[in-house]
């Protein structure tokens, strides 16, 4: 990601950091300026009207969102503006959200129910994705509001209003759920690194036994343990980042680096929340502090756009599909090759 | 921040016919009947005709200079070569020291006679190293090696006892870390030799693993002398040498693949009709192998960048022999009636040389605890 772009998006989302005390709601002000910087747009290839960002550029933004504790829909609506983009739709501006039409439905009537909508009582429009079709669906819709572990917005959302447009467009279930998975999995590698960062300033700095606990061994072993899983969670969301490009041309390929992705990333948050809050003692299990927004998360995320059992179930099934003889090529294939 | 970062690395397009020919060649130039359990060992099958032929085939000493027989290929060309003979299970003992850790060191910080006397042989698979840092008194606690160097007349007398090094009794030469100053200089008092294992005085004994086999020994001392030729480097030096030899031990992906074999075969025992559970166990090692290997090959590419990767390795190797001991575990879970009753007996071999290998991954080239604490020194921390 370009310098100028990083250092934008961050100063942006460290003056809206998450408040440990505050339910996270999405602040109209920070969303103008998403909006100002294009960030809606990141997903979108250049060539279909995006704003020159790689796809591994719209994670690292997702990844610093997820490192400030970010309060905005900016998954779904990167995802749902790239499916505009392929549709050959215009752009819609707000909150966006992506939803899934019941399979066998051919269109999105009025009274149509969604449930767990990312920040669904803020969003402007639905894009629901249904069999061979998108439509967009203007708000407003009647919000059953609802919350993950962490707080944040999940909200069951029933249209009133009929379809806004429509187009052919073929998705792919299970890519969909990939990128989703992606997106996730760059949010998580944000969201540990900041726990890791809260630990390591902890230990150096409450006092037990006359010392800070960071001398203990105990403690730098915990701490070693949750930097090594950070780095994999950081490695792994890249791996998956890096294969966005070839969602489309080699589904395959790019539904293995999903996988990884999210059984790595998944695996990863359980160990370093828990670790996290141990070092921490009883202050990390208040409000007050700020630990909790990261760890909510982590657990929160970690269920979300499916979890470790069902990711290494879907990648398991393709590697026993082409054999234990094949297993090395499968896991060296760069994504993008033939099998 | 307190990320240990692991850059991208690069696109693997432009090694796609190199790991072509690593296959290839694997194809055909492991021995026929060459089984599973045989894969496992790996890293401890001493097959010299194997290292000659893959020096024949520019495959050791890929990244050192053409002067010495090299052939000054990148860190991420040799990383496709090592990763395809590890996955491969390719007898690698005889050279792998050598060409991993030896070669490297003995280029930075070896003198040009020294260069020129092994690192053609090392390039041609002829020429065979082993480690000499351990000591009955000293294992993790690396500085406290007493074994000494004590100059003399044109070169230096040693006593003292290496312990634990591996393959000594089939290795050319020893890089001897030992003390040349005072105990109480605990780094500063510290020099790596090169050793010619056939020094009049060197005496190697076997020492048998729990599971019957000999590859590491005792080596002792009793006052060789060797030429003022010998020292590596400079004088008092030996700490930071050997810091840095060390991150070359750690830097590759010998250290996540050393179960390979096992997860292969407990594929092939379960392919016929994998149940949920089985594949679930084997998408999930897989997606850890995937990450690691990413990692792994950001490391190949700070090398390639003239980059320090000593954290970065570190991490990889302590999340790679977590999952290296997990796998017959994991493999054990998968076999509800016991591998006691398992009929398939490559599997039940191939388990059991894992099985027994794994506690030494943990330990060999730094112990678990040891690793953490330098994780931990890293982040700030002490
Ligand atoms: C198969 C195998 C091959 C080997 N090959 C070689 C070789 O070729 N050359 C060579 O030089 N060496 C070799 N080694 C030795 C290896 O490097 C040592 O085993 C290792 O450094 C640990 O030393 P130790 O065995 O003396 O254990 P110790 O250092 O005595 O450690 C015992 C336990 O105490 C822990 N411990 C020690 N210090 C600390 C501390 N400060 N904080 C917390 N815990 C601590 C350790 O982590 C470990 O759990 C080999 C070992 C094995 C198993």
């Amino acid at each position: 990601m370009s310098d100028m772009i990083t250092d934008m998006v961050s100063r942006l989302f460290r003056e809206h950091r998450g408040r440990p005390t505050e339910a996270p709601a999405l602040d109209p002000g920070l969303w103008a300026a998403v909006e100002e910087m294009g960030i809606p747009l990141a997903l979108v290839p250049e060539a279909l009207g995006g704003i020159g960002l790689e796809a591994a550029d719209a994670c690292a933004i997702l990844r610093v969102a997820g490192a400030q504790a970010i309060a905005a829909p900016l998954a779904d609506t990167m995802l749902a503006s790239l499916l505009l983009a392929q549709a050959g739709a215009d752009f819609l501006s707000g909150p966006l959200a992506v939803v899934t039409a019941p399979s066998g439905t051919t269109g999105c009537a009025p009274g149509a129910r969604f449930r767990a909508v990312a920040f669904g009582r803020a969003a402007a429009a639905l894009v629901v994705v249904g069999d061979g079709w998108i439509e967009t669906v203007p708000a407003p819709f009647a919000v059953e509001p609802g919350a993950n572990i962490a707080g944040e917005p999940r909200d069951t959302l029933t249209t009133t209003a009929a379809a806004s447009g429509r187009w052919a467009l073929t998705v792919d279930p299970a890519v969909l759920r990939g990128l989703r998975a992606v997106l996730a999995a760059a949010q998580m590698a944000g969201a540990a690194q900041t726990a890791l960062d809260l630990t390591v300033a902890y230990a150096n700095e409450r006092v037990q036994f006359g010392r800070p606990i960071g001398k203990f061994q105990a403690i730098q072993h915990h701490i070693a343990v949750i930097a090594s899983e950070a780095a994999a969670m950081g490695a792994a969301a890249d791996m998956a980042a890096e294969a966005i490009p070839f969602a489309a041309t080699d589904p395959d390929g790019f539904l293995a680096k999903a996988a990884a992705a999210k059984v790595r990333c998944g695996e990863a948050a359980g160990r370093i929340a828990g670790l996290a809050h141990q070092v921490h003692g009883a202050i990390g299990f208040t409000q007050e502090y700020e630990l909790h927004m990261f760890t909510r998360r982590l657990w929160s995320w970690r269920d979300e756009h499916g979890s470790e059992a069902g990711w290494s179930e879907i990648l398991g099934e393709r590697l026993f599909a082409r054999g234990a003889a094949a297993l090395w090529q499968e896991i060296t294939r760069p994504t993008g090759e033939a099998a | 921040m307190n990320a240990i970062p692991f850059a991208p690395p690069p696109g693997e397009a432009p090694y796609r016919t190199l790991r072509a020919e690593v296959r290839e060649f694997l194809g055909e130039a492991l021995p026929a009947g060459y089984s599973a359990f045989d894969r496992a060992r790996s890293w401890n099958g001493h097959d010299p005709e194997f290292s000659r032929r893959l020096g024949a085939r520019g495959w050791l000493g890929m990244t050192l200079p053409k002067a010495y027989a090299g052939h000054e290929r990148s860190p991420l060309e040799r990383y496709v070569v090592v990763e395809e003979l590890l996955a491969a299970g390719a007898p690698v003992a005889a050279h792998w020291i050598a060409d991993r850790q030896s070669a490297p060191l003995i280029l930075h910080f070896g003198t040009e006679a020294q260069r020129r006397a092994v690192l053609p042989g090392i390039a041609a698979g002829e020429t065979y190293f082993c480690i000499g840092m351990s000591e009955p008194g000293s294992g993790s606690d690396l500085a406290a090696a007493r074994t000494s160097a004590q100059p003399v007349d044109g070169g230096y007398r040693i006593n003292g006892t290496k312990l634990w090094t591996t393959y000594a009794h089939k290795a050319h030469y020893m890089i001897l870390f030992c003390r040349t100053g005072a105990a109480e200089d605990r780094h500063g008092g510290t020099s790596q030799l090169l050793i010619d294992l056939k020094t009049p005085g060197v005496r190697i004994s076997p020492i048998i693993d729990l599971a019957g086999e000999h590859h590491f020994n005792e080596v002792a001392f009793e006052d060789v002398f060797v030429p003022a030729g010998a020292l590596i480097g400079v004088e008092g030096d030996g700490w930071r040498q050997v810091m840095s030899e060390l991150a070359f031990e750690r830097s590759g992906p010998d250290r996540f693949l050393s179960a390979f074999a096992l997860m292969i075969e407990l594929m092939r025992v379960l392919e016929a009709a994998p149940d949920r559970q089985a594949k679930r166990a084997v998408g999930r090692l897989a997606a850890h192998l995937m990450v690691l290997r990413h990692m792994s090959r950001s490391i190949a590419g700070m090398l390639a960048r003239g980059e320090n990767p000593a954290l970065q390795a570190t991490i990889v190797k302590d999340l790679g022999t977590l999952l290296e001991q997990e796998i017959p575990e994991i493999a054990r879970s998968l076999v509800p009636a016991g591998i006691g009753d398992q009929e398939d007996e490559a599997f039940v071999a191939t388990f059991a040389r894992v099985l027994t290998a794994a506690p030494s991954f943990s330990l060999r080239g730094g112990t678990r605890e040891i690793l953490r604490g330098i994780i931990a020194r890293g982040l700030g921390l002490r």
